[in-house]
């Protein structure tokens, strides 16, 4: 078989048939990408971001609905922060936020990135943590934290910046919520108990 | 814009096979779509009901129909509008007819001669009533007959029943071989016949919470994923829009509520300021707002508007009592996943 052919072969093969190439793009049709999101979007719910990112079009795939295009963007977002590349990640919810202004799950998602998002001086991490926490205030004044990743980064946060009965409020709200407790920050009682087994005895 | 977002546009292209999308989801959409084929036309309203019965229906819709899944939504009319409404779909109305006994005794041999509850229920009154279910298209569509007296006009009827087509070309109900004194004897048994008084309709009465554990898993497939998602629907993934509860419909603004997802319900609703609030947060009677749209709906269907609360599903039956309890249990679990 010539080389041609194999590569013929390969091409019908290895590309999804429901696509469209254009120029350099490939674009993938409605249903297709529907799919796809649809798949990485229960990855991301049960924990599997490497997952997600493996099963979400990249270049040259490019997915030729708007809207799904967006919810890719936002899942794979999501992916990468739960996989520490906060940096990217919070690009794309603050570049969706522009979009939709006043959406819980992109400002919950942001105020978690910038608790995150490293800082190599302790004014940035100040500012940051500023920031973060005026935005995890405002969503759990109205209720509006969309998840227990959501409350358990204000437990976090809140932890971090001296604020123990706040925290362990969010953590509370964060264990009833999650499907894991494995998601969520250990309460006080037990991060005492862990403190004191690991302090060594004189 | 109008039309391309309008959820009769795209139902109607899917019943017919137009709507671009794979024949397995035509196939399964279609199944789903069985009100819109079932929806009474409005041709000729004007010559048979009563201008205050219309008025007093839009604001508060009732089941007319009881074989019928759907009502007529709970729209946002103010009561000028909803008279406006009913002035522009009954212009005048027919002079009062009057009835005797003897025509409504004639009435009600011709009632059950020709099968008047094959089709027709007629609650209260000392008659047939139809079969049960599977319901047709005609069945579906024939109203409570109890309802008559305060629907129709008195002096329309007889003339509705010589001849329904000529009242309204597209009517269902099919014409009987009946003369003028007949088809007015009929309408005096209709009108005039003794109702037996039903019991006031009242909610069910409420479950208490589950002490099990109840997750985001069984809420959403017994209830949000099954009833609500379908109005209240993630925009970027469908094919149309949000559906009316998201991005608005039938005269509603949009709210921006996504029940198809565990974050998108936690994200709430927009409010009449343009600004998020909970579904959870507590109204004035320290309901969550999610389980009193819910209780609100319960309440509508025994004739009970609760102010400032639009009950929901808007227009269709409202959840089973085990539904709110799983609803409302999960609310005050804080929610699990």
């Amino acid at each position: 078989m010539s080389r041609g052919v194999a590569i013929a072969a390969a091409l019908v093969i290895f590309c999804p048939s429901a696509a469209r190439p254009c120029s350099n793009v490939i674009y993938l049709d409605t249903d297709k990408a529907a799919q796809l999101v649809a798949r990485a979007e229960k990855a991301v719910d049960q924990g599997q971001y490497q997952r997600a990112l493996r099963i979400l079009p990249g270049a040259p795939y490019r997915i030729e609905d708007a809207g799904l295009r967006r919810r890719g963007a936002l899942t794979r977002a999501v992916a990468e922060l739960r996989l520490g590349a906060v940096d990217d990640a919070l690009d794309t919810f603050v570049a969706l936020h522009r979009h939709k202004r006043d959406d819980p799950f992109l400002r919950t998602r942001i105020a978690e990135g910038l608790a995150r998002l490293p800082s190599d001086t302790a004014r940035g991490r100040k500012i940051l943590d500023a920031k973060a926490r005026e935005i995890f205030d405002d969503l759990e004044q109205r209720d509006l934290i969309v998840d227990a990743e959501g409350w358990a980064g204000l437990a976090q946060l809140r932890e971090r910046l001296g604020d123990s009965d706040g925290s362990d409020r969010a953590a509370s709200r964060c264990r009833a919520m999650a499907r894991s407790p494995a998601t969520c920050p250990a309460e006080r009682s037990e991060r005492l108990r862990a403190a004191r087994v690991e302090v060594p005895r004189s | 814009m109008a039309r391309e977002r309008h959820c009769v546009h795209c139902h109607r292209d899917i019943l017919d096979g137009r709507f671009a999308a794979p024949p397995r989801l035509l196939a399964r959409w279609r199944s789903h779509l069985l009100s819109l084929n079932r929806v009474p036309s409005l041709e000729g309203t004007g010559r048979l009901l009563q201008r205050a019965w219309v008025r007093d229906f839009l604001l508060s819709p009732c089941d007319v129909r009881p074989a019928l899944f759907a009502t007529m939504p709970r729209l946002e009319l103010t009561p000028a509008q909803a008279d406006a409404l009913a002035g522009w779909l009954v212009p005048e109305e027919a002079p009062p007819s009057h009835f005797t006994p003897a025509e409504a005794a004639a009435g009600r041999a011709l009632y059950e001669r020709l099968r008047c509850a094959s089709c027709h229920r007629f609650t209260g009154a000392d008659a047939s009533s139809p079969p049960p279910e599977p319901a047709t298209d005609s069945v579906a569509l024939a109203p409570d007959l109890a309802l008559a007296r305060v629907r129709v006009q008195s002096g329309a009827l007889a003339d509705w029943l010589a001849d329904p087509q000529r009242t309204k070309p597209d009517a269902l109900m099919p014409r009987f071989p009946i003369g003028a004194p007949e088809a007015r004897a009929l309408a005096a048994f209709i009108l005039t016949a003794p109702l037996a008084p039903t019991p006031p309709l009242r909610p069910h009465p409420r479950q208490p919470p589950l002490r099990r554990r109840v997750g985001w898993d069984e809420v959403s497939a017994r209830v949000f994923r099954r009833t609500c998602w379908h109005c209240h629907g993630q925009p970027d993934y469908a094919r149309g829009d949000g559906g009316p509860g998201n991005t608005g419909g039938f005269g509603f603004a949009g709210r921006g509520l996504d029940l198809s997802s565990f974050a998108g319900i936690a994200a709430g609703a927009r409010g009449d300021d343009g600004r998020r609030r909970s579904v959870f947060s507590k109204g004035a009677d320290g309901e969550p707002l999610l389980l009193a749209t819910l209780l609100a709906r319960q309440l509508e269907q025994t004739g009970r508007v609760v102010p400032g609360v639009r009950g929901m599903p808007l227009g269709l039956p409202a959840l089973s009592p085990e539904d709110i309890q799983l609803v409302e249990s999960w609310v005050l679990q804080g929610r699990p996943r």
